[in-house]
């Protein structure tokens, strides 16, 4: 079923991917200020907003966005004697389509993207430390945006729906705010 | 004919979408599957070779494989099954199940990512063992699988919140840890201060609960009407006296638990260091043959002082009854190293019979004090007899070697001697 509903969203913006204009410029986006949200679950039973570091960089052509993001998101609990300390790295490549002017520098995208991640631990236990990695996993996310562009600046707050076989719960929503800078290239 | 741009563009996405689609069918994205027996890397007792101490690192990391697990994402399972600040509903602990969180490598090994996870399935793996162990001391059948366990549970003291600490509640069956605010080895990690407990819930379930239903004994400590100067009535004493005396019987038999389990004669102190000098079994050669029971007379002095002191009574009758577990647990340890000498078997054998005559040694504790603790004292030195006799194959020699330590105690009445009665050694 829910593949069936993400297939229909699709669709409809595919229409509108087809029939795009082809003339006009390639800009280059960087955007290396941006708040990364999750809210995953966290050593017990309790949701949090988890936040990460994370940067882009992509592209826009006409109404479509391509971004590459990396994200890390850390975590840590025990003591002086016991701890543990987790680190969720991520890549994501995503697409994302404005299906919908709002105004004239404010756009409503709807997309999805792939990438890996890879959990990495440390523990440690008085003087001991071993460290164990998950090995890159594959994660996939559908996403809705609201975003534009105006100058130089590029900007978006993007809501994420994020599925991975280690993310708790599954898919784990995720919030992403987003500034950065733009130039055309061609 | 020219296919138009438009149709081109379209079948190019619908081509890129359906190959991520593909791609997406052959990828994992949700892993709901573990279950069964699973590796996993804990803090466990470091392997001692001998009953002695040692210098180094108490726990190391280690992987071991937690047996026939429902679901690792709670770490529920045959063995144990836990909730996070339960609450009691039907006399059960009930409540939510936490997350565990783990990290799989590519050798399949899970590592815990956090402490909960960590106390989760070190608890599981722990209490794996104890069913197993169970089994094969002939317990198997006194406890329900899978075991109940309460983590962050608040529990409250006179003094406020409980802080550092594990107990085994009978009324619910369930070993609950509250908060671990320290910086050592976390009560929930520590496989013998697990063990401990776990034998709390053999003595409740073989002991206590008869002696409860039956009130022989009462569930707490009987105030009664002392105040200083007063002489407390015979009745307000002896209950005082027999219920600090099961409680310590109690004591120092979890702590003999705890030591068998890991070989480790200071297991508590990793995780509670206050209480080092206190609760070692840590005995020289000399001591080893020096040991003695409290007597009677010992325990009812000690309770007549506390009595009189009123205010004070619960906790200085705790504090009693550890100090008396304290030397009983001396004492069993004392019993297998005389056992492995005189057999000249390995530790873990020795170790093997003495648990097993404890074993069979519980109903008589309780037939003890059904019979004898409504109207008089019980002694130590009858209670131990009794265990000593239940050693699978007793000789006379290793009898005689045995009540040693009953003839050092010097019981004024009630001085013991091994017999031959039809080839079975009994202490009279």
């Amino acid at each position: 079923m829910n593949r069936l509903i993400i297939y229909v969203i699709f669709l409809i913006f595919s229409f509108q991917f087809a029939s795009a204009k082809e003339d006009s410029k390639i800009n280059l986006i960087f955007s290396p200020l941006q708040l990364g949200y999750r809210y995953a679950k966290q050593m017990d039973t309790q949701m949090v907003w988890q936040n990460a570091n994370s940067f882009a960089v992509g592209g826009q052509y006409q109404r479509h966005i391509f971004l590459l993001d990396y994200g890390q998101f850390s975590d840590s609990s025990g003591n002086q004697m016991l701890s543990y300390r987790k680190d969720r790295t991520e890549w994501l490549l995503s697409y994302r389509y404005a299906v919908y002017s709002l105004a004239a520098h404010l756009n409503l995208g709807m997309g999805f993207g792939l990438g890996v991640y890879e959990d990495m631990v440390k523990s440690r236990l008085g003087t001991q430390e071993v460290s164990e990695s998950s090995g890159a996993q594959v994660l996939a996310s559908g996403l809705v945006s609201l975003g534009g562009n105006w100058n130089y600046f590029f900007y978006a707050a993007e809501l994420q729906m994020l599925q991975g076989k280690d993310y708790d719960p599954q898919p784990t929503l995720g919030g992403l705010l987003r500034i950065g800078i733009q130039f055309a290239i061609f | 004919m020219a296919i138009k741009p438009y149709i081109l563009r379209l079948a190019g996405v619908h081509i890129i979408f359906l190959g991520l689609s593909l791609t997406g069918c052959g990828v994992k994205l949700s892993d709901k599957s573990t279950t069964g027996d699973i590796d996993v890397q804990l803090p466990m007792p470091v392997q001692r070779s001998d009953a002695g101490d040692t210098t180094q690192q108490p726990y190391e990391f280690q992987i071991v494989k937690l047996l026939n697990v429902f679901e690792l994402s709670k770490v529920r399972g045959q063995y144990a099954r836990f909730y996070l600040s339960p609450k009691i509903k039907d006399n059960r602990l009930d409540g939510a199940f936490p997350s565990a969180d783990f990290v799989k490598n590519k050798k399949n090994v899970y590592t815990p990512t956090n402490e909960i996870s960590t106390q989760m399935a070190s608890i599981y793996f722990h209490m794996q063992n104890m069913a197993l162990l169970d089994e094969k001391l002939g317990a198997g059948s006194v406890n329900r699988w899978p075991r109940d366990i309460g983590l962050n549970v608040k529990m409250k003291s006179p003094e406020g919140l409980i802080h550092n600490n594990a107990v085994y509640d009978g009324a619910y069956d369930a070993i609950l840890f509250v908060a671990d605010e320290n910086n050592n080895l976390p009560i929930a990690v520590n496989g013998g201060i697990l063990a401990h407990e776990h034998f709390h819930s053999l003595f409740y379930k073989m002991v206590l609960k008869k002696l409860y239903q039956e009130e022989v004994i009462p569930k707490k400590v009987p105030l009664g009407t002392s105040a200083e100067g007063v002489q407390p009535s015979e009745e307000q004493s002896r209950q005082v006296y027999n219920l600090v005396l099961l409680k310590g019987l109690n004591e120092g038999l979890a702590d003999f638990w705890g030591w068998m389990y890991t070989n480790d004669n200071n297991f508590i102190v990793h995780s509670i260091p206050i209480v080092e000098e206190g609760r070692s079994l840590k005995l020289s050669k000399p001591e080893l043959q020096t040991l003695v029971l409290p007597t009677k007379q010992e325990i009812f002095e000690d309770t007549q002082v506390y009595i009189r002191n009123g205010s004070l009574l619960e906790a200085n009758m705790n504090r009693l009854s550890y100090e008396l577990g304290t030397q009983f647990a001396r004492n069993l340890k004392g019993f297998v190293v005389q056992h492995q000498e005189s057999r000249k078997i390995n530790l873990l054998q020795a170790k093997e019979n003495i648990a097993k005559a404890v074993i069979k040694f519980l109903p008589q504790v309780t037939n003890e004090f059904l019979s004898k603790g409504k109207k008089e004292y019980v002694y130590p030195s009858t209670l131990i007899s009794r265990m000593v006799e239940g050693i699978t194959s007793l000789t006379m020699g290793e009898c005689e070697s045995f009540i040693q330590v009953l003839v050092r105690t010097k019981e004024a009445d009630h001085l013991l001697k091994c017999k031959n009665e039809n080839g079975k050694i009994k202490i009279q």
